[in-house]
């Protein structure tokens, strides 16, 4: 998103008050590996030039090229992480925060990085993550338990309105946690988490899908028989990519997609890399399964005394 | 009595409209049989759809009536599969409706002949029916036709969070006392959208009133949606390191309403029995249902429960154990 210029100012200022001239650029070049400041001015080739111009003239680039966010968030981290093993304490951080939060974005509270407040925005990338860039995820994939069946004894119209319904009840379970819907197939719908404790928002999401399917069946189905869905959870690394097909080939989203073949109906099962740091609630709800068909996971499910 | 259909067909359900003059009647899906079997009272006639199922499907549903005797079962058959009409007749079946049949409503006439042939014995108390013994006293526009120092008719909902200990020792007694004022604000705030009150407070434990009014149904789904979240709401909002089970009795009774500065003062036999009942009666943990209550619930949350034993000449039902930390 393009920034305005108070803002760009703003986050100039504060670039020159807390680090050098030729960090500033390094810092450029971690969004942009080629970035060359005399390409995009008139600024001669040589480091002697104010500090406060060069920042300027960052800001300008990254804002032109839809990176200023990205930029922040670089930036935001060398305070906490430090940048090529120096401490920085980044100048006017308040002033920046607030004016982000009136721009509609949100800090992190776990990385500290900003990213789209959904209450005014709801992007597919959440705002910042780059394409092509490696970030970490935890995949969620809901499919329907032989929707066929569904689609043959009911009306066209009825199915549709399910659907509806149960894509409403997937998008609320998954935005009210910072997930984000990426990709819809008729019954099957892929949803991803990359900020804050992604891997126990999308585990609580999954409850919560299942949960509300379950009100569902019981007080309002319209249907003739109940609907049933199998859930998969997995986390891991992989580029952020916008095309649904390329993301598809992705290793950590193939595994997701496959965990459909190994739960059972109204089930959410989950990979060891979901449940790494777990504890608490959701440790006690996830209990180790052992797939006869491949290896151990985690898994929930929605069972009644007596049923 | 009550009449219970188990049927896939919307039209074959719609075929026993006629007999809503008189009777209680349920319509569900054949599915919710083996989870709503348990709460249907001896004396109820309970119709059962046949159409689709294998054979040995029909053998095992056949048999699981005859075992369920005290009830009167009856079957529906839409395509004829049944061979021996007089084999169900000999095994206790109480009617029969046949194709043709399905092409007309089901009469009251028919039941009134059914219950002449089977001399029906129907209990002395039926519990569903307990509610309508009391005297009630509505207050149609909710909490706006509530006065103070009146007798009104509410649904009480008593509940306490029972994991103080373990969250005294994870997490030391003031931090737990701030988690106790987080359940308290959600509960306000969660039955206060279903038009509940909170009218006593004490720690861990608190007591809601909700006027009773025609179409208040949404009490019983919000207990049940709430209880159904319990992680959710245990994790996410409590923060708590461990899912919290709390006690819950829901009783319709006349309550005189006093405010809440004042509500310790009231005297009923309704908060009488809720407060025993809370302190001698109930396993902690589970939600209960008094028999002034369960004639008042929609079927489908109706299988949800099982009766539980009597206490101060009350029933109650208890609601079946979502199972969590399975092992398939």
């Amino acid at each position: 998103m393009k920034t305005d210029k108070t803002f760009n100012k703003l986050v100039s200022q504060s670039l020159a008050e807390s680090i050098d001239q030729r960090s500033m650029i390094h810092l450029a070049r971690e969004l942009i590996p080629d970035y060359n400041i005399q390409a995009y001015s008139n600024l001669p080739a040589s480091l002697d030039i104010p500090r406060l111009d060069i920042a300027r003239q960052i800001v300008d680039d990254m804002s032109r090229f839809n990176l200023l966010i990205p930029f922040i968030n670089v930036f935001f981290s060398i305070q906490s992480k430090g940048y090529k093993g120096r401490k920085y304490k980044i100048s006017k951080l308040r002033n920046i925060v607030v004016t982000l939060f009136d721009m509609g974005f949100s800090i992190d509270p776990v990385t500290g990085q900003v990213y789209e407040d959904p209450q005014y925005r709801i992007s597919k990338n959440w705002g910042v993550l780059q394409q092509g860039v490696d970030y970490t995820f935890t995949f969620v994939w809901y499919d329907i338990v032989q929707s066929t069946i569904h689609l043959k004894k009911n009306s066209h119209r009825d199915v549709l309105f399910f659907y509806q319904k149960y894509h409403n009840l997937v998008r609320s379970a998954t935005e009210s946690r910072n997930g984000r819907i990426w990709h819809i197939e008729g019954d099957g719908v892929l949803t991803a988490f990359h900020f804050g404790d992604h891997s126990s928002k999308a585990l609580y999401s999954s409850i919560e899908v299942l949960h509300s399917l379950f009100s569902y069946n019981t007080f309002e189905n319209i249907l003739d028989n109940p609907v049933q869905i199998r859930v998969g959870l997995n986390t891991g690394v992989t580029e952020y990519i916008d095309n649904h097909d390329m993301l598809k080939t992705k290793d950590p989203v193939m595994d997701t997609i496959k965990l459909e073949n190994i739960s059972p109906p109204n089930s959410a099962v989950a990979t060891n890399t979901v449940m790494t740091s777990i504890e608490g609630v959701l440790a006690s709800a996830f209990t180790p399964y052992d797939s006869k068909k491949s290896g151990s996971y985690f898994i929930y499910s929605l069972q009644w005394e007596n049923s | 009595m009550n009449i219970y259909v188990f049927t896939n067909s919307k039209k074959i359900g719609s075929l026993f409209d006629s007999l809503l003059k008189d009777y209680e009647l349920f319509i569900y899906k054949r599915d919710m049989f083996n989870t709503s079997i348990d709460s249907i009272n001896p004396g109820d006639l309970v119709y059962y759809d046949i159409q689709g199922l294998e054979a040995d499907q029909l053998y095992l549903s056949i048999s699981d009536f005859v075992d369920k005797a005290a009830i009167n079962f009856g079957i529906i058959d839409p395509k004829s599969e049944i061979a021996s009409i007089s084999d169900l007749f000999f095994a206790g079946f109480c009617d029969y409706i046949s194709k043709k049949e399905l092409a007309y409503p089901i009469t009251p006439g028919r039941i009134k002949k059914i219950r002449s042939y089977k001399n029906f014995n129907l209990p002395d108390k039926v519990i569903m029916n307990s509610s309508l013994r009391m005297n009630i006293k509505k207050a149609d526009k909710g909490w706006h036709s509530i006065q103070e120092g009146k007798e009104y008719s509410f649904y009480i909902l008593y509940f306490r969070l029972e994991e103080v200990t373990q969250l005294q020792n994870h997490f030391g007694y003031k931090f737990t006392e701030s988690i106790i004022n987080t359940v308290r604000d959600y509960l306000k705030s969660y039955f206060g959208a279903l038009d509940g009150k909170l009218w006593i407070t004490d720690y861990n434990k608190a007591l809601f009133l909700f006027p009773y009014k025609d179409n208040n149904q949404n009490i019983f789904m919000g207990i049940f949606n709430f209880l159904l979240n319990k992680i959710l709401f245990s994790g996410e909002i409590l923060k708590s390191p461990v899912i919290v089970n709390p006690t819950i009795i829901l009783h319709l009774g006349n309550v005189t309403y006093l405010n809440e500065d004042m509500a310790g003062k009231s005297v009923s036999n309704s908060l009488n029995l809720i407060f025993h009942a809370a302190n001698s009666y109930v396993t902690p943990g589970n939600f209960y249902l008094s028999d002034t209550v369960f004639g008042c619930i929609p079927p489908t949350i109706a299988s949800f429960f099982r009766r539980a034993p009597s206490f101060e000449g009350h029933d109650f039902m208890i609601m079946k154990n979502q199972i969590i930390n399975s092992q398939e």
